[in-house]
């Protein structure tokens, strides 16, 4: 298939500094439940690739034990920065973190989503807090000069400005589950309008479940390539507890190194 | 320079930290980021004679201090791993344990065979509590692990067998069993079978409803467990259960493990087998002491 020389099927990463601490630079809300984090680590990092994510520490000690995975949402070297929202006890404790505080991290794992071609028509779906692995990769592909067109369905007119991003070679549509900005319809419902004006040669989706399975099959309905980031619960991060599988054609495969990025027809929802 | 190497049987190993089965992979994860060659062993994935596709997810849950996992040994199955994994393996340089897992006495002398000699170890898992056949039957059933165990060392002439016991049998009789089989080393504990329920939807968080608990919270009952069996046998001991430091490690050391397994530890920090080396040989240091062997089983009543 020639979508197979595109996009050949990436080694993992190299990895230099697996585990490393960071000084916490800014912890601060961005809405009242989501945070930006800023850090600086205290060692040389290899640049992750846009869809690469970090396993942060939370807490302190051994409750909770496992740190937690996040999406890079953005990169001022040599300072990471992550967005989160609220949603159990690991991302309140870790918003209670402040800054100058230590934090220790694993990674950079996972495989990144693949770079599209430069004549390819390139479609970015991001459904609310998938916005924070879709917003590198919509700075890094602008960078290398692609022409994006980005779906978000944001909950409120608040959280539609985390994406930051602005060039004439962007073109943002929004929508908020509220109505204060945009359209008040899910990302799905963007997604449905746009495809019937104007077909994308690949799509890069990230967001809640149910919007990666629209996008899966809306993908494989219309011959489409997709790049789908999925979220699983986590422990090692690096491939070797098994614990983040999910199911796929081809039986269970590891979120963490197979993924989090996994092509269109490739997950059994 | 302090002497950190330790013997376990006819085996020696450069340091008693030993990497746990199914938090090490088949060592190809690890070899990226650190060198293995520190280590005193690794213990591989626990592998089956047929391909295991392992338990639905969700496969962990967190809790105080520690995971429950419900992995269900997935592996690749043996005709896979001799092809696949194995080459990569022996060029390691590192002694390898292979932990191996059957439905029936067969299958366990099955993978005996296969494996004695090509690796320097086998671990008898005979402790899962994630799979519903074999596994546990035999580290549970007092007869049924000594007739196990017999059969498997009579067809491992060249590799240590050392027999891995959970923490839910009489430890002092099952520790002499596994002895009298005639097993080389005794490793323990395996997870601690435990449990966790969705109260939203007022069902088990695991479809095989109990899960194995790993991680510092376990860790005094492995060491209790691990002082119960030095009581009891002469073969050498190998402890784990929740060792994140090496201030851990040396609980075991000095109760009278001859080495450890380092397990949920690497999923929080990769290098954890590495910084408890580190700890030891720090530890040794700081006190004058030349050798490690003179802490094990050091314990004073």
């Amino acid at each position: 298939m020639n979508s197979q020389h595109c996009y050949p099927h990436q080694p993992p990463f190299p990895r230099h500094q697996i585990f490393f601490t960071s000084v916490i630079l800014e912890n601060t809300p961005l809405t009242h439940e989501i945070f930006k984090l800023t850090i600086k680590p205290h060692s040389e990092i290899k640049p992750p690739l846009p869809g690469q994510f970090f396993m942060l520490q939370v807490g302190e000690g051994f409750d909770p034990l496992l740190k937690r995975p996040f999406s890079l949402y953005d990169i001022n070297s040599p300072e990471l920065q992550f967005l989160y929202r609220i949603r159990g006890r690991g991302t309140a404790m870790l918003s209670q973190k402040r800054a100058g505080q230590i934090i220790s991290i694993t990674g950079p794992f996972g495989r990144p989503y693949p770079e599209p071609e430069k004549t390819e028509k390139v479609l970015i779906v991001a459904g609310g807090m998938g916005i924070a692995s879709l917003n590198y990769l919509v700075k890094g592909l602008l960078e290398k000069g692609h022409t994006l067109r980005l779906l978000y369905g944001a909950r409120t007119r608040e959280e539609a400005s985390l994406i930051n991003i602005n060039s004439e070679r962007l073109i943002k549509v929004i929508s908020t589950d509220d109505g204060s900005l945009g359209k008040k319809a899910t990302v799905v419902e963007l997604l449905e309008d746009t495809i019937k004006e104007d077909l994308p040669d690949v799509i890069y989706a990230c967001g809640p479940q149910a919007v990666l399975r629209a996008v899966d099959q809306k993908a494989k309905a219309l011959g489409i390539k997709a790049f789908l980031s999925v979220e699983e619960r986590m422990a090692c991060g690096i491939g070797v507890c098994l614990g983040c599988v999910i199911k796929t054609e081809g039986g269970y495969r590891r979120v963490c190194r197979e993924g989090p990025v996994f092509r269109e027809g490739e997950i059994i929802w | 320079m302090v002497n950190l190497s330790v013997k376990i049987g006819h085996l020696t190993l450069k340091a008693p930290v030993i990497t746990a089965s199914g938090t090490f992979g088949y060592g190809e994860e690890f070899s990226e980021i650190a060198d293995l060659k520190r280590l005193g062993a690794i213990t591989l994935k626990g592998l089956s004679l047929l391909p295991r596709e392992g338990n639905p997810p969700p496969r962990i849950w967190e809790t105080p201090c520690g995971i429950l996992n419900s992995i269900g040994l997935e592996n690749v199955g043996l005709e896979r791993f001799l092809k696949e994994k194995l080459p990569f393996i022996k060029k390691l340089n590192v002694p390898v344990i292979a932990n191996i897992l059957g439905n029936t006495v067969e299958e366990y002398v099955e993978l005996a065979k296969n494996l004695d000699g090509e690796v320097e170890a086998l671990e008898l898992n005979v402790s899962c509590p994630n799979v519903k056949k074999g596994g546990i039957f035999f580290g549970t059933d007092r007869f049924a692990l000594g007739e196990l165990i017999s059969a498997v060392k009579r067809v491992t002439k060249k590799s240590l067998l050392i027999t891995k016991l959970s923490p839910q049998v009489e430890i002092r009789e099952f520790s002499r069993i596994v002895e009298d089989a005639g097993s080389d080393a005794l490793s323990l504990i395996n997870t601690v079978p435990g449990m966790a329920v969705d109260i939203e939807r007022r069902r088990p968080v695991f479809k095989n409803i109990i899960a194995g608990l790993s991680g510092p919270a376990i860790k005094p009952i492995a060491l209790r467990c691990v002082w119960e069996a030095v009581q009891t046998v002469k073969i050498p001991v190998i402890g784990m259960g929740g060792i994140m430091t090496a201030e851990d490690c040396l609980e075991f050391l000095i109760v009278g493990a001859r080495a450890i397994e380092v397990g949920t530890a690497s999923f929080i920090d990769p290098l954890s087998a590495w910084k408890i080396i580190d700890g030891l040989e720090e530890h040794l240091k700081k006190r004058g002491i030349q050798d490690i062997n003179t802490i094990i089983k050091s314990l004073e009543l």
